[in-house]
């Protein structure tokens, strides 16, 4: 059990929409090992979002079980909830919004601080460790959030959430919302403080050249399920589901004198109110057999490394059929 | 390349803005021209000018807040017009039938107590004169030529009930719907995920290639551009700083701004190396910039360039605002290699 | 003098501002320091001087009884704004924590809450000050409780809306995912960020109580006599409105500029705190202070 410092085991997570339910999160399964930097792609709509918000209980789940140092955390409520969250911590999207607006940005950090029950002493030199590895002046702290630009305020943001030296680090599409330059930059601090503080990360992207770019372990998420999971190398150079190589066949080329990028799904994610049949991929998917994906739902096809994915194809479709991009 | 016909050419374009912070000097002297048939892209961050310059070239601004100087020509017929000094009323006609924009939100472009058919079938009704039946033809067949299926069923639904993607979709199809020549895409994928993006790119080359339309897509992601421009400016403080063909920026960047900007994609090859960044931020707008605007965060800056522009760069299809240090970047993937300097 | 140099930025320091401003001050200085600043007891009775015109010695003249109207103004005034300052600080204690829990966890205690405000919002307010009075006996303090009770759902709602605003900010979730309890996030977070938009009804309230509370004591439902408020003056002039127009326009007048200048003067900050109505310097101003070259102004 304390091989993984986050589990995820059949999490569902359904809102009431009329009489129907939407499937938001519909049995997803994870394992977040110490130290380990863990993505989640998908399309918007897959879930993904809603799978950290479970995580660190902005959401409750509907079923299913999450494990987090060897607790099973997703009844705890408010109060139970409070040791764990200092060892798990988020990080948004959009770093305008992320601060108290009334509120200077280190009377934020110093709050986090006092409310974990840190000495004023601890939480400066914590606070000055913080701001060298972000690579920013203490003396922005005395500023308020308009004052400062988006890159400034998502490094402050991850400042933030390590205050209390979390273990795991949930950033929900931490770089979306910033420029190339910016992005960059933030991807090196992440990418930095994952060493110095041992911490594992659940990153979410929708963005495949950033994951690529950063992870340890990769998972793909489709209406709700993930469908295919394995090392970054593998899931890459590999895909097995594909639905994961539609997603990478769709990225635009890297450098003009490539190959142009192709197209290889049509229309968009079908409504998480009526799922299709079988295989939640088979009608958009251009391998899907009749009789077969329409009908029974794959399981999951495990292969070396623990690469696997949710496809019924997995061994048919053959490798050299499959786009390697 | 250089034989195409020109169809639009802005030359030392200047907008400057009144706003609650003050005066702005969004576009700072800008030049580019359109061919007939071409792609041309402009990349930059945000804040750069680059939305503010396509807004002046339609003249969107809020018109007694808003300055101009310079010029914008737009070639019809024979003749040439500078839009800035057409009338209002004038300029209201070239809107739409000569001139059409797509913007980031889609939403915007709806009206969301109409059907989206009906908002389609108006505009024709409007710039084309079409009867009921012939304009409700029509937008059917735009909508599945943008690849919305049944036509004749989502014409009569409203935008709500569109996903973000294929309402951004529709919006090409109105924006289309009266033949323009020139269609400027303001960041049109940036809200939309990849296989969306995929699907709106292959809409916007089909519309270069089947109806020899010309693209002006404003966009901060040098995939997209990589992905469908024939042309690009890089963007920096309201002015062009680097300008070429496609293959030519990216494989031999000249301004220090692109070759940073360039390096701090993560790629293939280079996982989990540091990326480039850019130290510092840019200049606010609201100031006046003497010398480089770039020179600050520079690594390349000498005493000069902060009081004075450097002499420009040139060569075939190729112009920057700066020489650089005339180092190229090999093909994805290798170190770089210094070639001189 | 030399001009200073003038921000580029909209201006707090309008006209309207500095003048709902300067008013605003003194009147309540001249009603703090009403003892100091009459010039006579405002309850001392000169027959001899009854309906007295406006004289060095009565800035105002008398009332039917000889008393100092001016310095009856003044005292009146201390009754009228600790009323109104008391009506609203009520509506305050009650209905703010009211607005930020309903917009804040929603559900049922929400529904009741707005149920109960719109049937509240459509009586006119009067009469449930009447109905208040009615059942627990007129005078001022209670005309003061039931206004300020009258006030909350207005306020609560108020709240509601902003707090329904707000909570769905990011920074509220990122409060909650840091672990902090629902009050720090309410009190701490949230309300800050709301207080604008109240600050606004808040002082908007305090010039509809007093014009509720004239109206209360002109109905001879709030101070009793000899005690007096700009209301009740208002009242005891109206019978000698065509005789003596002063004994019932002084208190009525000096009621209107206080409302007026209050809404003003709330008006302005609101507008301040708005960016995008911020008044804007002209374009030839630009140009004449230099910002910007004559000839780019084409």
């Amino acid at each position: 059990m304390d091989e993984y410092l986050l589990e995820i085991r059949n999490l569902k997570k359904y809102y009431p929409s009329g009489k129907n339910q939407v499937k938001a999160l519909d049995g997803v399964n994870l394992k977040v090992k110490p130290g380990e930097l863990v993505s989640i792609v998908g399309e918007s709509g897959c879930g993904k979002s809603t799978l950290a918000r479970c995580v660190i209980g902005l959401e409750t789940r509907t079923e299913g079980e999450i494990w987090f140092h060897g607790e099973e955390i997703s009844s705890y409520g408010k109060k139970q909830m409070r040791p764990v969250r200092k060892q798990m911590q988020m990080v948004f999207q959009s770093p305008y919004a992320a601060f108290n607006p009334r509120q200077t940005l280190g009377a934020g950090l110093r709050e986090v601080g006092k409310f974990y029950g840190m000495k004023t002493g601890e939480i400066r030199d914590r606070i000055s460790v913080l701001m060298s590895y972000i690579k920013m002046d203490e003396e922005l702290l005395s500023h308020y959030p308009h004052e400062l630009s988006g890159g400034q305020l998502q490094r402050l943001a991850i400042a933030r959430a390590l205050m209390v030296k979390p273990e795991l680090l949930i950033a929900d599409e931490p770089v979306s919302a910033l420029d190339v330059s910016v992005q960059a930059q933030i991807l090196n601090i992440l990418a930095e403080i994952r060493e110095k503080e041992n911490m594992a990360v659940l990153f979410i992207s929708h963005d495949l050249a950033v994951v690529e770019h950063i992870s340890d372990w990769v998972a793909v998420m489709y209406l709700g399920k993930t469908v295919e999971e394995g090392r970054k190398e593998d899931v890459f150079s590999q895909p097995f589901h594909p639905y994961t190589d539609a997603l990478l066949a769709s990225r635009p080329r890297e450098y003009p004198w490539q190959e142009k990028s192709s197209i290889m799904l049509k229309g968009e994610l079908p409504n998480a109110l009526n799922l299709p049949e079988g295989c939640r991929f088979w009608p958009r998917c251009l391998h899907s057999q009749a009789g077969l994906c329409d009908k029974c739902e794959p399981e999951w096809n495990q292969q070396e490394n623990g690469h696997r994915a949710v496809c019924h194809l997995v061994e048919t479709l053959g490798k050299t059929e499959r786009r390697v991009s | 390349m250089s034989e195409k016909k020109e169809l639009l050419k802005v030359e030392n374009l200047c907008t400057d803005l009144i706003t609650a912070r003050g005066l702005y000097h969004a576009v700072r002297g800008i030049s580019f021209q359109v061919h007939e048939g071409e792609i041309l892209g402009i990349v930059g961050e945000s804040g750069c000018g680059k939305s503010m310059t396509v807004k002046s070239i339609l003249r969107l601004n809020q018109e007694d807040k808003t300055f101009y100087k310079g010029k914008v020509f737009y070639w019809k017929g024979t003749g040439r017009k500078n839009l800035l000094e057409l009338s209002r009323k004038e300029m209201s006609r070239l809107r739409g039938r000569e001139i059409a924009m797509v913007s980031q939100n889609p939403m915007a472009a709806f009206d969301p107590l109409y059907t989206v058919g009906e908002q389609i079938s108006e505009m024709l009704r409007f710039h084309k004169g079409m009867n009921r039946e012939e304009a409700q033809a029509e937008t059917e067949r735009l909508l599945e030529m943008v690849g919305i299926f049944p036509g004749a069923k989502r014409s009569r639904q409203y935008p709500h009930e569109f996903s973000g993607g294929m309402l951004q979709r529709a919006a090409i199809a109105m924006m289309i719907s009266c033949g323009p020549r020139l269609l400027i895409a303001d960041e049109p994928t940036t809200a939309l995920d990849v296989t969306m993006q995929a699907q709106i790119l292959e809409i916007l080359r089909e519309l270069k290639e089947k109806m020899g339309m010309s693209i002006l897509l404003i966009t901060h992601n040098f995939g997209v551009v990589s992905e469908i421009c024939s042309r690009v400016c890089v963007m920096y403080a309201g002015q062009v700083v680097e300008s070429g063909t496609v293959e030519e920026i990216f494989k031999n960047p000249v301004h220090p701004y692109t070759r940073a900007l360039l390096r701090g994609i993560p790629r293939k090859g280079r996982e989990g190396r540091q990326l480039e960044t850019i130290p510092g931020a840019p200049p606010r707008l609201n100031q006046e910039i003497r010398g480089c605007g770039f020179a600050p965060r520079c690594p390349l800056a000498k005493e000069s360039c902060y009081h004075k522009m450097p002499e420009p760069w040139e060569a075939q299809g190729h112009w920057s605002s700066c020489p650089g240090q005339f180092c190229q970047v090999l093909e994805s993937g290798e170190e770089e290699e210094k070639i001189c300097g | 003098m030399r001009k200073r140099k003038e921000q580029s930025e909209g201006t707090l320091w309008t006209a309207a501002f500095v003048i709902s401003a300067v008013i605003l001050v003194l009147i309540f200085a001249a009603t703090i320091f009403a003892p100091v600043l009459a010039p006579a007891d405002p309850d001392a009775l000169d027959l001899k001087h009854v309906f007295a015109s406006p004289s060095l010695e009565h800035l105002l003249g008398t009332d039917k009884t000889g008393r100092d109207i001016f310095s009856r103004i003044l005292f009146g005034g201390r009754m009228t704004l600790t009323g109104a300052f008391a009506v609203v600080g009520i509506s305050m204690v009650l209905g703010i924590p009211a607005g930020l829990f309903a917009g804040y966890y929603g559900g049922r205690g929400d529904r009741i809450m707005m149920w109960f405000t719109n049937v509240v919002v459509s009586f006119p307010p009067l009469l449930l000050a009447f109905v208040f009075v009615a059942v627990f006996g007129s005078g001022f303090s209670k005309v003061v409780l039931a206004l300020g009770i009258i006030y909350v759902p207005m306020l609560a709602r108020t709240t509601r809306s902003v707090v329904l605003t707000e909570r769905n900010r990011t920074y509220v979730e990122a409060a909650e995912s840091m672990g902090y309890g629902t009050g720090k996030i309410l009190f701490g977070h949230i309300l800050p960020n709301c207080m604008p938009t109240i600050l606004v009804q808040v002082t908007l309230d305090i010039g509809n109580a007093i014009l509720d509370l004239a109206a209360m004591s002109f109905l001879g439902l709030g101070v009793k006599p000899p005690v007096s408020d700009w209301g009740a003056m208002l009242e005891d002039g109206r019978v000698y409105l065509l005789s003596q127009p002063l004994q019932a326009l002084a208190p009525g007048i000096v009621i209107v500029v206080t409302v007026v200048a209050i809404n003003v003067f709330v008006e302005e900050i609101r507008r301040y705190l708005n960016p995008s109505e911020r008044k804007l310097p002209a374009y030839k101003t630009l140009v004449r202070r230099g910002l910007i070259s004559e000839e780019k102004a084409l």
